[in-house]
């Protein structure tokens, strides 16, 4: 049983630590960062998958007070949870999926990303049927190559076709992006983030020359955080590890707040090996990634679902039972595998939280 | 938690909301009977893995589908717990060290399983009415004889040995006889042993005669890395359920299934009935998939597009349901029962 004010060192293992002093810290350098200027962050709650996590940077500020979600079940949480401007950043597609998004319109201000005519068509029928009106973005492909249009021109013809559909709102145009260099220079990082901003801002731009208003200008995430305050262009930011953040921006000025706690079970004086009871299951290891174990200089030898086994430099200073924490690469999957956190401040129990959006899907 | 739009009963599979996890129950039958088979031509009782499905539902399937099924194999207390109701002969296949976690185990009359001497001196044995040692079928030549010495001296009840083989492609014979052979004290200990990990339908004649047990794990459900070691005698049966969510390129597909379903710590998923289908990533919530123009030209968004996991019980642990389906159509949903159950 965990309580309020106990140590974690007394919890059982593993668990799912999330010290709130440190979301509170990232979230004050966002509004630090946003607060007085011309674009603010709308937190992407797909990795944080709780609306008491999303609330807390509006609440800090430097937010436009909305939430980005990628699927529309997603979003039902954040309605749930309060939130009433929401951004599906993703496309749906599926007519029961689209039905369930103009029921939430009902209830909230409910935009979602487009990138193909047949789909709009869709949603406008959809929402005409429901008496209702769905805001539209358009994603912009800058450099992942998964959903997005793929060139100015089609962003231009889809904003024509959505301005010509009814209950339809073309609001603007989005776009993600990702960086593959693991531990770019400042100047790379720049030179990166710059190169992709600079090709969804040319489709934002075209869409304009077109005649058609671009009020949304949503795009950047974690690593670009402090890039797009140089674009006046930017309205909203789709930052989401950041909050919690993983192992992959060390470069970036947020702190890792997400852990999962493990024990030692087995421990081989011999070979230098330690043994955690926490795997795959409750850390999220994609494409046999590895966690890192805090603070130990370990490198991972091997992870099945429930154990993990790390060689240490001296196995001779940790003890059985001993408390250590693991670091995933990937935070938002790693959220995705609990069904509760222990939010803490330091050492000490605040409270268990449920992560209302695990397993949300659909 | 799941949100997905519940389907009526008898619903064909293709129009479930996706993602969906889809087992078809034949098929799984079908693989029961078949190892059941097997087993029961080498005389060996059955222990079902827990750890490997997470449901009850299925639980109650394989211990009315194995004939000499004994009891459960689990990895921690708490999933054990979950399953305590169905059976009475629990192994929990890891070592229990903390005192909160052996009361619990204590609690449901469980057994543990231990590793290491270390692990053995760290616990207070005489609460237990017994523990199972663990070896690693790769390690045997490194075993710590100190540990059949310490067992022996403090009087320690074993109730087997669990052999874990974790290729596929290990030799299976004679494992445990020279085990015997270089530990003869071991005959004072136990004659119980017991047949674990990565063990194909074509080798159990090939087991060594001296195991008593064997554990079932994920089999009957199929993966691709079943597939891969179980060619042609087991037919497939579970399967997810993705749509088309966007065609941006001509030859290129993204679904709406991304890796927080799909886990895919244990390498990328295969695609079914797409010739030209290769998986170039998964990122959270899509798969990117490259397909040659010709055939890509026959997809539609929203199309529902059929994904053979990797890893199975990795990801029946990011659900909280499967669909049973029987010729094609919604029999019924099972519940993830053990799902996120960590402690």
């Amino acid at each position: 049983m965990t309580t309020v004010g106990q140590n974690i060192n007394e919890l059982s293992t593993p668990e799912l630590i999330v010290d709130l002093s440190i979301v509170d810290k990232n979230y004050k350098t966002v509004s630090d960062a946003y607060s007085n200027s011309h674009l603010k962050m709308r937190t992407h709650t797909k990795n944080l998958k709780s609306p008491f996590l999303a609330r807390r940077q509006v609440e800090a500020g430097g937010s436009n007070g909305g939430v980005c979600t990628a699927k529309v079940s997603e979003a039902e949480v954040m309605i749930e949870g309060g939130f009433n401007n929401i951004l599906i950043a993703n496309q749906v597609v599926s007519d029961d999926k689209i039905e369930r998004l103009c029921s939430l319109a009902k209830n909230a201000d409910m935009k979602v990303g487009i990138d193909n005519v047949e789909n709009l068509n869709n949603l406008s029928k959809f929402a005409v049927k429901h008496d209702v009106n769905l805001g539209v973005l358009i994603e912009i492909n800058t450099s992942m190559f998964r959903c997005g249009v793929r060139s100015s021109e089609h962003a231009v013809d889809l904003a024509k076709a959505a301005i010509s559909l009814p209950n339809i709102d073309f609001k603007g145009v989005m776009s993600h992006q990702s960086i593959k260099e693991p531990d770019p220079s400042k100047k790379e990082r720049w030179d990166i983030g710059e190169a992709y901003i600079d090709t969804f801002l040319d489709a934002k731009r075209a869409i304009e020359e077109a005649g058609i208003d671009v009020d949304i200008v949503s795009t950047g995430e974690t690593f670009t955080f402090d890039i797009v305050l140089k674009y006046p262009e930017i309205t909203e930011v789709q930052g989401g590890t950041y909050a919690l953040m993983d192992v992959n921006y060390p470069y970036m000025p947020f702190e890792i707040a997400a852990k999962v706690m493990c024990s030692v079970i087995d421990i081989n004086l011999d070979k230098n090996l330690i043994t955690v009871d926490s795997g795959n299951k409750c850390i999220a290891a994609p494409n046999f990634a590895k966690p890192i174990l805090e603070g130990q200089d370990a490198e991972l030898k091997s992870m099945n679902l429930d154990y993990s086994t790390y060689k240490v430099p001296d196995a001779n200073k940790l003890k059985l039972g001993q408390k250590l924490f693991l670091l995933t690469t990937h935070q938002d999957g790693l959220i995705n595998r609990w069904d509760k956190f222990v939010g803490t401040r330091g050492q000490i129990v605040e409270g268990v939280w449920d992560i209302l959006g695990r397993g949300c899907y659909h | 938690m799941d949100r997905s739009i519940n389907k009526k009963i008898g619903t064909n599979y293709l129009q479930l909301d996706t993602p969906s996890l889809v087992l078809d129950i034949d098929a799984f039958k079908f693989n029961l009977d078949t190892i059941n088979f097997k087993l029961n031509s080498i005389d060996l009782s059955v222990r079902i893995d827990v750890n490997s499905h997470l449901s009850k539902d299925i639980l109650n399937l394989q211990l009315n589908g194995f004939s000499n099924a004994l009891g459960i194999s689990s990895s921690n207390v708490g999933q054990a717990s979950i399953f305590s109701q169905m059976t009475d002969d629990i192994l929990i296949d890891s070592p229990i060290i903390s005192s909160d976690k052996l009361d619990s185990l204590i609690n449901i009359n469980a057994k543990c399983a231990y590793n290491s001497l270390v692990q053995l001196q760290a616990v207070d044995h005489s609460k237990l009415s017994g523990v199972y040692i663990k070896i690693f079928e790769g390690e045997i030549d490194e075993f710590d004889s100190n540990i059949l010495s310490y067992i022996i001296e403090n009087k320690i009840k074993i109730n087997g040995i669990i052999v874990e083989f974790s290729n596929y492609k290990s030799k299976k014979d004679n494992v445990v006889s020279k085990f015997i052979e270089s530990y003869p004290e071991l005959n004072k200990i136990t004659n119980n042993f017991i047949a674990s990990g990565k063990i194909s339908i074509s080798e159990y004649e090939l087991l060594d005669s001296n195991f008593t047990e064997i554990i079932i794990s994920k089999l009957p459900l199929i993966d691709n890395e079943i597939t891969e070691n179980n060619e042609e005698e087991l037919k497939e049966s579970i399967k997810i359920i993705s749509s088309v969510l966007s065609i941006p390129d001509n030859d290129r597909m993204v679904l709406d299934t991304g890796q927080k379903a799909i886990n895919i710590d244990y390498g990328f998923p295969k695609i079914k009935g797409i010739k030209s289908a290769e998986v170039q990533y998964l990122s959270a919530e899509h798969t990117n998939i490259f397909v040659e123009k010709s055939e890509l030209k026959e997809f539609n968004l929203q199309d529902k597009i059929e994904i053979i996991p990797n890893d199975i019980s990795s990801v029946l642990n990011q659900f909280d349901s499967i669909s049973i389906i029987r010729n094609e159509k919604l029999l019924s949903i099972f519940e993830v029962s053990a799902r996120g159950v960590y402690k």
